[in-house]
């Protein structure tokens, strides 16, 4: 019934010359995605090539994907669709492609995943919220392997608007440019990697109680340091700092040989701290 | 994980069909009000396709009272969304027939999960026109929007803890939000949770719709051989779950209980559903599996059908039913979008309700406006003009979405 959680690989990609980074064999069923479907599939294929050669998904495989937006833009580019054309003209792909989890339906089909597939938000880390629900579905035995996605993309519209509610009213700020991006984890039940797994990075365990009225805690008894605060990431949307710091820590302390990580963010909102067995010796920390 | 059964200790609703359980309990009966055009108070358009709009105010005054003794100023309230004040009247119904004790709720680990689509979209139309045009518009439809998360929203009005998630996953969130929550309970990650879906009417899902060419400018016919597509409706359905010992505890009795959830994706087409229902067929199986007592599938006296209006979802559902319960005879099963109109988001929370409604009932009144079922299909469903009583007290709540999701909840109601 209940299941390690390894972290088989972590990918990030950064949105900003997207199309460069989509690859070859996934140009034609991207061709209609906008940038939010193809940050998605990217991160997802990079996550899936990391399984061994021999591996393939197996049936109980899910997607958690957390976005604190989703696709704003094409929200936005159908809408001009209805106030350009009228009504009775809009675009139907761009409204089916507005859908917060069409993304998540991209990377099933394209994938032939089956299992679940679950768009989630919060006004916080969404991505830390996939992470547990997860992480959860594969202790308890409802899944051998889950792809956690974050995927955001910021907008004119919602930068803008910042801009001037930091500043005043009164300062009419240059929208900056659109930034976007996605991180992927691939999490697998150890009962399934045993050890014929590719080289990972660490467990994590859903253990403890909730920290604060908006995300999870996910920790081990193990603590041993800690690392990144979250706060150095130049690129990457302001909704994907949390999940790209967390992406870029957990590898570097693995590489450090740390036998553990814990990791924290902390907001005016709350508290969510991650805490990562690392897997140096490649024997899977009970 | 709790051995502990999941049990429902209140339900709320609001929607076209009604303001409350009991209105709809007797829509369930044939007393619903309909679908309208689309009144002027929501919005303006060309187009011809009905509605099933909830009333214009969607907080009552019971609620309205409740809100004013919690200390929740009407000038938090003015701010809202329509989804989010649908979202709160659900919830204090439930909350109320749960008996809860609001002042209890702040020593508790309230966990708020919550389906929706419109709800965590950009839907102010005005402000974007402006925008684009070069203007600076005021900024409150932005902050409104980024500060609008509903479950967020009304662990503020009801000022708790735990954790708070909102689904979206097109039309399946709501359902997909109980089966979640029902989990976090099981893993103790709340005390108590309120859970379901909620969504308005805007002018923008309406349109899209309309562009899909999935919408009927006639009362929609769900299964029928006639039918030709969906009406949008508007609502929130949301339950109150606690584990059975906690609520016996407070010296509660369960309505009912959840339990079984599945999920699975049909990895086919970004809008249709697979053709056999092939994700649907997985879901279904997933949720029976997960009962924890065990269930056969002969247990399964109702189930209440996704059932839009579409020919592509009609077919595929029917297809899935007959393939699941092949190996035996096929529960009744019915569409209940014929009095709600199709919610999206919060089309699962109010479904569960409507099961666990009819399952109290101990009886099922026909698909709305199903007076011929599609002579292709591989079973039929029950049609208007017929009831049935049901031959046990569990059943299944169905849901299928864009995206190819598929998401299923097995309830029981209490004797």
């Amino acid at each position: 019934m209940s299941d390690g959680v390894f972290i088989q690989s972590i990918e990030i990609v950064d949105g900003a010359n997207l199309d460069s980074v989509v690859p070859q064999h996934l140009l034609r069923d991207l061709r209609r995605a906008d940038d939010f479907i193809k940050l998605a599939v990217v991160a997802a294929d990079a996550l899936i090539s990391s399984l061994p050669t021999e591996s393939s998904l197996p049936e109980d495989t899910g997607i958690f994907l957390g976005t604190t937006t989703g696709s704003l833009d094409t929200n936005f580019r159908f809408l001009d669709t209805l106030l350009d054309d009228g009504e009775g003209q809009s675009s139907p792909t761009l409204f089916s492609h507005s859908v917060h989890n069409s993304a998540a339906g991209y990377v099933a089909r394209l994938f032939n995943i089956r299992g679940p597939a679950l768009t989630v938000t919060t006004s916080s880390w969404p991505f830390l919220s996939a992470l547990a629900e997860a992480q959860v579905a594969i202790a308890t035995g409802q899944l051998q392997v889950a792809l956690v996605l974050g995927v955001e993309e910021d907008t004119p519209l919602i930068d803008e608007a910042r801009s001037r509610a930091m500043a005043g009213d009164e300062q009419l700020a240059e929208p900056p440019a659109c930034r976007k991006g996605a991180v992927g984890w691939l999490l697998v039940a150890d009962s399934v990697t045993g050890k014929n797994r590719n080289p990972g990075l660490g467990t994590i365990v859903l253990k403890e109680r909730l920290v604060d009225p908006v995300d999870y805690l996910i920790r081990t008894e193990t603590i041993s340091s800690s690392t990144e605060d979250g706060s150095a990431i130049g690129w990457c949307p302001d909704a994907l700092k949390v999940p790209v710091s967390l992406s870029k820590a957990v590898p570097s302390a693995s590489g450090m040989n740390m036998p553990c990580l814990e990791w924290s963010v902390v907001a005016s909102f709350g508290e969510a701290r991650v805490v990562v067995e690392l897997d140096n010796d490649g024997e899977v920390t009970p | 994980m709790s051995g502990d059964a999941v049990a429902i200790s209140g339900a709320g609703c609001i929607s076209a069909a009604g303001i409350d359980l009991a209105a709809h309990g007797q829509a369930l009966a044939g007393k619903s009000p309909g679908c309208v055009s689309v009144p002027a108070w929501l919005f303006k358009t060309s187009l011809s396709f009905p509605v099933f709009a909830a009333p214009e105010d969607p907080l009552s005054p019971e609620s309205r009272q409740l809100l004013a003794a919690q200390n929740v100023p009407d000038s938090l309230l003015a701010e809202l969304s329509r989804t989010s004040l649908l979202i709160i009247e659900a919830a204090l119904q439930a909350l109320t027939q749960a008996n809860v004790d609001f002042a209890s709720l702040k020593s508790q680990r309230v966990g708020i999960c919550l389906g929706t689509t419109v709800g965590c979209a950009f839907n102010d139309e005005d402000y974007y026109r402006s925008w684009r045009q070069g203007e600076r518009p005021d900024l409150p439809p932005v902050l409104r929007y980024m500060g609008g998360n509903i479950s967020s929203v009304l662990q503020k009005v009801l000022s708790v803890e735990g954790p708070v998630l909102v689904v979206t996953n097109a039309c399946a969130s709501g359902t997909d939000a109980i089966g979640i929550a029902k989990g976090w309970l099981e893993t103790d990650r709340c005390d108590l949770a309120i859970a379901g879906g909620g969504d308005a009417l805007s002018r923008i899902a309406y349109n899209g719709f309309a562009s899909l060419m999935l919408a009927d400018t006639k009362p929609c016919r769900p299964f029928d051989v006639s039918r030709q597509g969906l009406n949008l409706g508007e609502g929130a359905g949301v339950m109150i779950l606690e584990k059975e010992s906690t609520l016996k505890q407070r010296g509660g009795q369960p309505l009912g209980w959840v339990h079984g959830y599945g999920t699975a994706s049909d990895a086919w087409h970004p809008t249709a559903p697979h053709p056999q229902g092939r994700g649907l067929q997985q879901a279904i199986l997933h949720a029976l599996k997960s009962v924890k007592q065990g269930i056969a599938k002969t247990d399964i006296a109702l189930i209440n059908a996704h059932g839009t209006g579409t020919p592509s979802n009609d077919a595929a559902e029917t297809a899935a039913i007959a393939a699941v319960f092949a190996d035996g005879p096929i529960p009744p099963f019915v569409s209940t979008k014929g009095i709600t109109g199709h919610t999206l988001g919060a089309a699962g929370g109010l479904e569960a309700v409507f099961t666990l409604l009819a399952l109290q009932q101990g009886i099922t009144h026909g698909a709305c406006r199903c007076n011929t079922p599609d002579p292709d299909f591989p079973c039929s469903p029950v049609l208007q003009n017929e009831q049935v009583a049901l031959a046990g007290r569990m059943g299944i709540s169905q849901s299928l979405a864009f995206g190819g999701g598929n998401s299923c909840l097995v309830l029981e109601a209490a004797s």
